[in-house]
Order: C-alpha cells, then sequence, then structure tokens
C-alpha cells in the first residue's frame, strides 16, 4: 500500500524543518489548497502543493536543496 | 600561541566558513547567501580591524571605517537570519505575543550588558566628542544581543530538523559577542587584571567565531546532503 501524500511530503519537510514546523507548515499549505485536512490531501493536489512550498523553501534551505526536496517529493507522490 | 594570532586565526576561520556557505547560496541572489555573505564580510573587516589597530593604530578613519562596516554587515547578517521564517512566510507559527515578550527581555539583558557603554557614548554626545566607530559598535551590541530571541525561537521551533543547529549555533555565537563586551565586569568580578581581560575577550571571540563557523558548515553541509541526497535516490 503507498505511503499517504500528507506523510511522504511530512517526512520531507520534516528533515529540514523538524516535525512541528513540518506538520504546521503542511496543515497550513493544505488549506491553501482547499484541503481541510492534510491527511486528505490526493496526488491530484501535489502540483498546486508544491507550487505553494517551493517558495517557502526557497528562503529556507536555498534555492538548489529546495529543488530537490521538491523532485523528491513529486517523484514519490505523482 | 599569542592573542593576537588566535584572534587573526579566529576570524579567518570565520569569515572563510561564512564564504563557503554564501557562495553555496549563490552569495546575494539568495536569502541565505546574503546573510552568510554579511557574515563573511564582518569577520573580514574585524580581521582587518584587529590587524590595522597593531600595525597602524594612528589610522583613525581606516579603524573608524572598517569597525562600521563590520558592525552594519553584523546586525544585517543575524537580522536577515532571524527573520528566516518570516521571509520564508511562516513566520505566523510563532505565537505573536511570545515574540514580543521574548525580544523584550532579550533587549533588556542587552541594555543591561550595554549599560556602561552606553552611558559613555551618550556623556561623548553631549560632551561633543563622539566617536562614530564606538557607538556604532555599542549600537551592534544592543541590537544583536537582542536578535538572540528571534534566533532561540527559530531553535525550538525547528527542533528536530538540520535547519535548527544552525539557529542555535547562531544563538550561541550571539553569547560569545556577549562575553566579549561583557569583559570588564566578569574580570572585575573574579579580580582579574589586564590578562584576564585579554584572556575573557579572545573567550568571546572564540565563542562567537567558532559557533558562526560551525552554524556556517552546517548549513554548508545541510545542503549538500539535501542535493547529495536527491540524486542519490534518483
Amino acid at each position: 500500500m503507498p505511503e499517504p501524500i500528507a506523510e511522504t511530503v511530512l517526512s520531507k519537510l520534516s528533515v529540514h524543518l523538524g516535525p512541528h514546523v513540518a506538520k504546521m507548515t503542511l496543515r497550513s499549505f493544505a488549506k491553501k489548497v482547499g484541503v481541510p485536512d492534510q491527511e486528505h490531501l490526493t496526488a491530484a493536489h501535489v502540483p498546486r502543493l508544491i507550487e505553494d512550498i517551493r517558495p517557502m523553501l526557497n528562503v529556507m534551505i536555498g534555492k538548489g536543496p529546495s529543488e530537490s526536496v521538491v523532485a523528491d517529493i513529486e517523484r514519490l507522490t505523482m | 600561541m599569542s592573542f593576537f594570532l588566535v584572534r587573526i586565526v579566529l576570524y579567518a576561520l570565520a569569515a572563510v566558513a561564512a564564504g563557503t556557505a554564501a557562495a553555496k547560496f549563490a552569495w546575494w541572489h539568495e536569502h541565505l547567501g546574503r546573510a552568510w555573505a554579511l557574515f563573511s564580510l564582518e569577520f573580514l573587516l574585524l580581521l582587518v580591524n584587529y590587524v590595522l589597530r597593531r600595525a597602524a593604530p594612528d589610522a583613525t578613519l581606516a579603524l573608524n571605517a572598517t569597525l562600521i562596516a563590520a558592525n552594519l554587515a553584523q546586525i544585517a547578517a543575524y537580522w536577515l537570519m532571524a527573520r528566516v521564517l518570516s521571509a520564508a512566510g511562516i513566520g505566523y507559527l510563532m505565537s505573536a505575543a511570545k515574540r514580543i515578550l521574548l525580544t523584550a527581555a532579550a533587549l533588556a539583558v542587552a541594555i543591561a550588558l550595554c549599560h556602561v557603554s552606553l552611558l559613555a557614548q551618550w556623556q561623548a554626545l553631549r560632551s561633543g566628542s563622539l566617536q562614530p566607530g564606538a557607538l556604532i559598535s555599542v549600537l551592534a551590541d544592543v541590537i544583536t544581543f537582542t536578535l538572540i530571541a528571534p534566533l532561540a525561537m527559530s531553535t525550538l521551533a525547528l527542533r528536530g530538523g538540520r535547519l535548527s543547529w544552525i539557529f542555535g549555533f547562531l544563538a550561541v555565537s550571539v553569547v560569545g559577542w556577549m562575553i566579549n563586551t561583557g569583559a570588564t565586569s566578569i574580570a572585575g568580578a573574579f579580580g582579574g587584571g589586564a590578562d584576564a581581560l585579554r584572556l575573557i575577550r579572545t573567550a568571546g571571540v572564540a565563542v562567537a567565531t567558532m559557533f558562526n563557523a560551525a552554524a556556517a558548515a552546517t548549513q554548508s553541509f545541510a545542503a549538500h546532503r539535501a542535493m547529495k541526497g536527491a540524486s542519490a535516490d534518483a
């Protein structure tokens, strides 16, 4: 059974942001894409989610590492 | 090794570590790159200032210029790092009330630590003998010491993640500058003379530079691992 989208994204963000900020950030970005609960994120939401997450990661960890994390999320969820 | 050489090595090490981190983030083109470029510039200018103080003590203009520029670079660098979460658009994750309260507490501690220098600058201003380098230096201390609050909050918020170490190391580096500023009081409290004062000041600079270098190295290493990890997985 594939890993739920939320868990995959969380595991990738947590490495850099820690579990607390990763969880709160994902919850907030999930709301932005119109999902009330991050557990209901589907593969269809991923492109928009990544579009929102990328600028945040660019500042937090830099553009190069951010592209790597985003590529990882895309590869594992789409 | 003499105190002089120790300081030279420490400033050079911190400048190189910060410069390496800045290069990883395209220097001035990214938020983190700007912060590390400014840290690198700060330590480079402190190095030049320190050498000039011994080699050309009468070069007042050069001494003042390097000291002012180093302090301005320090303020800007710590400021950029302290507001990384806000710049990333996730500053709201930390409660505003807690942020204001802790920053006010840090400001109070900063003023308490710098009150002798602040009063001296106030007297100099009133008597018309104000030295811009010394004034900026005191103000830089107050601002930097205050920024320990957002740095510590970021450390706590990001705990468990790689970034937490960077903010933690930067917060400790601020403590190093606090030791350097409070060296006279610390030496006085322990009944130490000029040698003890020099030792405490050097220890403060050592903590500030080594932990700043540790933060820079962690930042570079985290970026390297993130990029390497992705290519290894692909």
